[in-house]
């Protein structure tokens, strides 16, 4: 069980990709599958970072992961107060098709006390994706 | 706290060309954006290729892509080109092909002889 709650800032990602790499440094785990969770998770984060946080500050970004069956889970939660769903999720909207598309599964809930992220991928470097993101 | 990613300018007789190294996100894509200007502050006319190189990039997301997007066209409004480099199984290149970067400016594995 992997667990980190870091201030919803810019400068907090490249801590999250190092505890992260840290975490899934394991022999069962390819890298090409690591690179992929790195990507969705600091896409995710940067989400939340970008619009789940507060006015006063104070966000926080909590990232848990959970390795079993072959899968890894990773859930990304903000503690901002939820702004009404935009149709471009991030400045450009690229940031969600990116993890859709690295990630087997991906749910967003947003909730009164902040928007979570769940993601879900196979271990398996082999398996089938789309190759690219939907435009 | 070490920077993030290092950033170098290079004018070649028929290239200017931006090489990035380290990780773009978030964090330092305004310090990309501000480099790559450079390419657009430039008297492009000069040379023949306008050129970001992420082949020393080890992390690269939409943020990075957000930035090269943007770079393209303020270069095709002043009608210029860009050309990306990263090489095939990089993790900038991983990047680029999801976003079909390709189908908006010139992707290409290496920096090509006649930019050097």
């Amino acid at each position: 069980m992997f667990e980190v709650e870091l201030a919803a800032v810019p400068q907090s990602l490249m801590e999250l990709r190092q505890e992260l790499r840290g975490w899934l440094d394991q022999p069962h785990v390819p890298g090409t599958v690591v690179d992929d969770l790195l990507l969705a998770v600091t896409e995710a984060a940067t989400n939340a970072i970008e619009h789940g946080h507060d006015d006063t500050g104070q966000g926080t970004v909590t990232v848990t992961a959970s390795m079993a069956a072959g899968r890894v889970w990773l859930t990304v939660v903000d503690s901002g107060t939820w702004r009404p769903p935009t149709p471009q999720p991030t400045h450009h909207g690229r940031g969600l098709p990116i993890v859709r598309t690295v990630m087997d599964e991906t749910e967003i809930r947003p909730s009164s006390g902040g928007t979570s992220v769940f993601m879900a991928r196979s271990l398996d470097e082999q398996r089938s994706r789309e190759p690219t993101c939907p435009t | 706290m070490p920077d993030l990613a290092t950033f170098h300018i290079e004018h070649t007789p028929t290239a200017l060309i931006v090489s990035v190294a380290g990780e773009v996100d978030l964090s330092n894509a305004e310090e990309l954006n501000t480099h790559a200007q450079k390419l657009l502050a430039a008297d492009v006319s000069t040379a023949a290729v306008a050129c970001v190189d992420l082949s020393e990039v080890t992390f690269f997301d939409s943020a990075g892509i957000n930035t090269l997007f943007d770079l393209n066209t303020r270069l095709a409004a002043a009608g210029h080109s860009l050309e990306v480099v990263a090489p095939p199984d990089s993790r900038a290149r991983r990047v680029l092909d999801l976003v079909q970067f390709d189908r908006f400016a010139t992707l290409t594995d290496t920096l090509s002889a006649s930019d050097n």
